[in-house]
């Protein structure tokens, strides 16, 4: 790839017919190498939660040899040039994932506890959150949450869990889960803001901040009348302003840097493609303009029925995912999940293009976790699960090797091994047994 | 139990011991409830049937399904509700005993089930609890409706707000619409946006709008353009101010491909219904320079298609854009819609239109939301601040769907002068707008108490509370003016005020909401566009034959609702709404053109929900049929007996060998996984009920053989959980319109989980049944069961269940 200091000017590309046929231009109008916002010496590092529903098939997925001598079978192979920044985890579970069959698999990715049996959300404060907590508070968002579709068919929904659990893979609280933006333009306005002129979008800041004052003293005087499960809902509320009102005072301060901020997107592409790739371009761009530095991204949508025209395969997601073992049916669902994995090194290259101010490249700075937590769908297991982590997070990852622990070692062993490298202390451990020291 | 002595209270109470008098003099299909202690006896003698046939399972031992009957008496029917309950479900859907087990006579089954169900609803009538609802955020269709009803100006829900979460099939279930940042963020930019949309500006930025055009297939004729025309879109655009707009057809032509361009097709504009623009593209020339000179031709082309200039008034007009259809006979290309692309590469497409301006304007604003909003207009500036007041207070009012105290108001009024001093009386007005429409007293709704009351008491809603639960429940939105004022003084506890006021609702346009928010969530038709039938396999598939499958449901409930019917009609009724192309789908060649009209059938197979395309293709996969799909939402939602949860290590549904040059059928397949008896339990009794529809294919074309295995005839011949044969979609029909009331318990216990935004619990049960019962007086139509919801004890009252109660009013 060229790295060059040109970009296209964004009414340039608006004229070019170009700009009609294709919605992902937007890494054709990031000036190349653009610096981040200026930093510090070490910057904590970018964190990526990317996660693919309906596992994997896990024999083209695990390699053959442990260590650092590891070999790359189809569903990683796309990411062959990134060895060195790789660690493959082996044998994880989840256990607090069994149960409704599909309902409760995405939101107990990321945490180790057990969702309570009710429709009213109870679950983990997930792990992104945790990094939020402590490394997403200077920026003007803690984290992005996006996803390529908002729900899956019938399945995704149980009777006794409701479908809390699987729209989302990050609960900000145990009963708060983040709702995934698929819409690009929404998604764009998140980060970028409403506003078309530094004017007014300074004049917008400050009427946000009296609406928000407003909301919390509003707030405040219903709440005396309320009483106790009431109390909570508004609870939830009031917090969801405060944090809004500190994104907002964030988002005042923040540099965008030389960023050069491309023009919104319109709504959703109507092909998967180009919708799939113009959302994790969103993301790059956010963590470009360190926006954020914790991204949530569902591949698609847990009990997705969507088809994979685009790679020659016309059958429903999930449906295929019900293999039962069929040479030819595991062929096509191995055809989706590597374009899944396609997708993904599509990004890791952009991050290993850009620089992270004096931390080498975005993705040495990096710690992407890639996987599901599901293995394989035709038994609707949850061990083993397929893991890997890309990025070294600025030398706390030592990469470069596939580990093999010891059988159904929990996977919160592995999120807790993330936090424990951030110097993240959990808020909560779920069924954590200890660290994977090898990582 | 304490209940609090308060007027209303009494009046609530009189009113269903009143009801229930009225019902002992009915005729009833389940026996009559007496007291508990009758029920009593009447159940000792039936307990025997459970004794005889289900303990053969239910037992210490077996303990299938986690339930033993044998330690149990009659008297803990009423210490295990949820329990029996369920067991009642199991009865009254006829799936226990499973197959293959001893059945009881049906008079031994219908006897038991109206002895526990009297010893249960005469309990609660002794023991009453309407549970209650907690804090209640508005779903993003309600603030959408909301928003239109305050102001006139139409949003989109899903560009203003996040995806709500849903529980039990619905999206207005209190206890799990959540709050997050990301709702915060976004109820502030939509509260700006309606105030910019309400209040107008008399100098607005020059601004570009743009609307995606629909590309899936620009073949068929667009509801609402001009006849002749096909492909397009029909938009309606609020223009801020009187003045100069253009409109953009951007890139139909492109460089490198020329595809769509073989042909000439005349591309028209219309603004109001009125022709204001028609331009050729394609065909000869164009199509000769464009593979010639290429891009400066893709510029010229699109040049002719750049700011057609439109002058437009304020407010909203209709703008259409489409191609003038043309026959493609003079070419070899194929006549119909073949192939994955549907014969979408050979014509000319659009996929966006811009509309930008205003360029030039004379600075007036009439719009109707500017005139329902600004109430006065200041003549001078020391009028300003009294007309702010008029204007903040009705639209407060209406927000917070109560009358108003000084209070409410002081914030929109600080709010209004930091606007005015910024810019002027307009923009107050906008900022005032803001901090109501933000206010969490507009966000959520509430019950609060009133009066001295303690946990455990049971009180009713206050009216204006009432006035609230109405206006969500059939209209989705807030309260009008005539339903608050009603609420305000008092009236709604008067039956008859309540009566009428029910009726006129029902006839408001506003009870579509009913149709779009109730019947299509508890069918699960928003569903149907994950499906997303397979183009090898449906070539002529397209998504308007979705959307009228949408629209004949849609008419096909709404009719039902205004005339009245009989809810066994949704299963039954010979009259559907068909246009041209969907009458064409289901084989009927005698209606023509777009418009839905009624149409009675022919087809006994069609009658009726089941004969529906709509339910058809929502419970299919892509590229196949489901019968284990369709049974478990026939169970859930048509017979009130969900299925079990499938256990987890279950291998999916078997495929087709790959290779094998003949495909098994459905059938075949299913009766493979049905070998295994741990799947057996469940798919005896679920499969049966979905191979009855095997003759609709996944879009819902009627078939009698099967082309996906050797197009053999298909057997929908199977046998219901109790032993009866079946054969076919009239067959199910009938089993499941023979109880008469088992029907309309299914559909009530929906509609109150719907109306009162919770879950409906055991509890209510025995309420569900009361309103059933009490509709059949009234041939269990429609309105009779949502009148019997409305004046349920769920619905009117509440039961205080917090530890913590702070008195006080919202003031």
């Amino acid at each position: 790839m060229f790295i060059t200091k040109k970009h296209l000017a964004r009414r340039t590309v608006l004229r070019s017919t170009l700009a009609t046929v294709s919605l992902p231009l937007l890494d054709a109008m990031i000036p190349a190498g653009t610096a981040l916002a200026q930093t510090a010496a070490v910057t904590p590092p970018k964190l990526g939660f990317f996660y693919f529903p309906h596992g994997a098939v896990m024999s083209h997925w695990t390699p053959d040899k442990i260590g650092n001598n590891f070999d790359l079978k189809s569903l990683l192979a796309p990411l062959e040039a990134y060895k060195q920044h790789m660690t493959i985890i082996s044998n994880l579970e989840n256990k607090r994932a069994y149960g409704p069959v599909h309902a409760i698999t995405p939101g107990t990715w990321l945490t180790g506890a057990a969702p309570r049996v009710s429709h009213e959300p109870y679950g983990g404060m997930t792990i992104d959150q945790m990094a939020a907590l402590a490394i997403g508070q200077d920026t003007p968002l803690p984290s992005i949450e996006v996803a390529t579709e908002t729900s899956g068919a019938a399945g995704s929904c149980d009777r006794a869990y409701g479908c809390s659990y699987a729209g989302t893979i990050s609960f900000r609280t145990p009963t708060t889960p983040l709702p995934m933006e698929n819409n690009p333009r929404k998604l764009f306005q998140q980060l970028f803001g409403v506003g078309d002129t530094e004017l007014e979008r300074q004049k917008l800041s400050t009427q946000t901040a009296s609406i928000l004052d407003l909301m919390i003293t509003e707030a405040g005087a219903l709440n005396k009348t309320l009483s106790g499960s009431d109390r909570n809902v508004l609870n939830d509320y009031l917090e969801s302003v405060r944090e809004i009102e500190r994104r907002v005072q964030k988002a005042a301060e923040h540099d965008l840097g030389n960023l050069e901020v491309p023009e919104a997107p319109q709504g959703i592409p109507a092909n998967f493609d180009q919708h799939l790739k113009l959302l994790m371009d969103l993301i790059l761009l956010a963590f470009q303009g360190n926006v954020t530095r914790i991204a949530n991204m569902m591949f698609a949508a847990e009990v997705s029925n969507q088809t994979y025209n685009h790679v020659g395969v016309s059958d429903a997601f999930h449906p295929l995912s019900h293999h039962q073992n069929n040479e030819a049916k595991m062929s096509r669902l191995r055809i989706i999940q590597e374009y899944h994995t396609r997708m993904f090194a599509r990004f890791v290259d952009k991050m290993a293009s850009l620089p992270d101010g004096d931390n080498g490249t975005m993705l040495d700075n990096a710690m992407l976790l890639y996987g599901s937590n599901m293995s394989n769908s035709n038994a609707h297991d949850h061990y083993p699960l397929p893991t890997a982590i890309i990025g070294k997070a600025g030398g706390r990852i030592k990469g470069g090797q596939h580990i093999m622990t010891a059988e159904r070692t929990p996977v919160a062993n592995l999120m807790m091994t993330l936090l424990d490298r951030l110097d993240i202390t959990p808020q909560e451990t779920g069924d954590a047994t200890g660290l994977i020291a090898d990582v | 139990m304490k209940v609090a002595t308060n007027k209303l209270l009494h009046q609530a109470i009189t009113v269903s011991v009143l009801a229930l008098a009225v019902t002992l003099k009915a005729p009833l299909t389940v026996a009559q409830v007496k007291n508990y202690d009758s029920a009593l006896v009447t159940m000792r003698q039936h307990w025997s049937t459970l004794e005889t046939y289900c303990t053969g399972c239910h037992n210490f031992e077996d303990y299938s399904g986690g339930l033993d009957l044998t330690l149990m008496t009659p008297e803990d029917i009423v210490k295990h509700p949820e329990t029996f309950e369920m067991v009642l479900k199991k009865l009254r859907g006829a799936v226990m005993p499973p197959p293959n087990q001893n059945y009881p006579t049906l008079q031994e089954r219908w006897d038991l089930v109206s002895a526990i169900e009297n010893t249960l609803d005469s309990y609660a009538a002794e023991h009453p609890d309407p549970g209650r609802v907690g804090l209640h955020r508005l779903n993003r269709n309600e603030y959408v409706n909301a928003v239109k009803d305050l102001t006139g100006v139409r949003i989109s829900a899903e560009l203003a707000l996040p995806k709500d979460d849903n529980s039990d099939g619905f999206d207005n279930v209190a206890a799990v619409l959540k709050v997050s940042p990301t709702f915060i963020d976004q109820y502030i930019s939509s509260a700006r946006l309606v105030a910019e949309l309400t209040v107008g500006s008399h100098s607005p930025r020059n601004e570009e709008t743009v609307y995606a055009v629909d590309g899936s297939y620009q073949g068929a004729h667009v509801d609402g353009l001009p006849l002749g025309t096909r492909g397009g879109a029909l938009i309606e655009h609020q223009f801020p101010v009187d003045g100069d707009y253009t409109l953009t057809i951007p890139a139909m032509a492109g460089a490198g491909y020329t595809l769509g361009m073989e042909y000439a097709h005349e591309v028209i504009v219309t603004l109001d219904g009125k022709l204001i623009f028609r331009k050729s593209i394609g065909g000869g020339e164009d199509l000769k320079s464009l593979d010639q000179i290429q891009a400066p031709a893709v510029a010229e082309i699109n040049a002719r298609f750049a700011d057609i200039p439109l002058q437009v008034s304020s407010g909203i007009h209709k703008i259409g854009v489409g191609f003038v259809a043309r026959s493609f006979a003079e070419s070899d290309e194929f006549l119909g819609s073949l192939g994955p692309n549907r014969g979408m590469d050979r014509i000319a497409q659009m996929r966006r239109v811009v509309i930008k301006g205003p360029l030039k304007s004379n600075g007036h604003i009439a719009t109707d939301s500017r005139r329902k909003v600004m109430i006065c207009e200041p003549m001078d500036i020391t009028e300003e601040t009294a007309c702010a007041r008029q204007i903040l207070a009705q639209l407060a009012k209406g927000a917070f769907r109560r009358p108003i105290t000084e209070e409410d108001l002081q914030d929109p009024m600080t709010f209004f002068e930091q606007g005015r001093r910024d810019g002027g009386f307009d923009s107050g007005i906008k900022n005032g707008l803001i901090a109501i429409l933000t206010s969490p007293k507009f966000l959520f709704r509430t019950t609060l108490p009133q009066g001295d009351i303690s946990p455990g008491d049971i009180v009713p809603i206050s009216d204006i509370e009432m006035a609230s639960r109405l206006s969500f429940f059939l209209w989705s939105s807030i309260p009008d003016k005539e339903l608050l004022d009603l609420g305000t003084k008092g009236e709604l506890s008067k039956p008859e005020v309540l009566d009428a006021q029910i009726k006129r609702m029902l006839a408001d346009h506003r009870a579509i909401a009913l149709v779009e928010n109730f019947f299509f969530q508890w069918l699960r038709l928003r569903d149907l566009e994950s499906v997303d039938p397979d183009p090898e396999i449906f070539p002529d598939y397209t998504p308007s034959l979705m959307d009228a499958f949408k629209e004949e449901i849609k008419l096909f409930a709404l009719n039902l609702l205004k005339d009245n019917r009989p809810v066994s009609e949704l299963l039954v009724s010979n009259t559907t709404y068909l246009n041209e192309d969907l009458a064409l789908h289901y084989d009927i060649t005698d209606v023509k053109g777009d418009q839905f009209r009624q149409v009675k059938l022919a087809q006994e197979e069609r009658f009726g929900l089941l004969g529906k395309g709509g339910i058809q293709m929502v419970t299919s996969y892509a590229n196949r049929t489901t019968p284990v799909i369709r049974g478990a939402y026939l169970m859930e939602n048509f017979m009130g007996v969900p299925p079990a949860d499938p256990p987890r290590d279950v291998p999916g549904f078997p495929e087709t060998k790959e290779g094998q040059m003949v495909a098994e059928t459905v059938r075949e397949r299913l009766e493979r996984h049905r070998d295994n008896p741990a799947c057996a339990g469940c798919h005896d009794i679920m499969d049966p009920l979905g191979l009855a529809l095997e003759n609709f294919n996944s879009i819902g074309k009627f078939r009698l053989r099967d082309s996906d295995a050797g197009n053999v005839l298909i057997d929908a011949s199977g046998k219901l959980a109790d032993g009866r044969p079946l054969d076919g979609v009239n067959d199910l029909r009938k089993a499941l319109i023979e109880r008469k009331d088992q029907f309309p318990i299914v559909i009530t216990e929906k509609l109150m989980t719907y109306a009162l935004g919770r879950s409906v619990e055991a509890q209510d049960m025995p309420a569900v049944r009361a309103i059933v019962r009490q509709a059949e007086t009234e041939n269990y139509t429609f309105v009779a069961l949502i009148r019997g919801v409305i004046n349920s004890d769920q619905f009117r009252l509440m039961t205080m269940t917090d530890e913590k109660l702070q008195i006080g009013s919202i003031d």
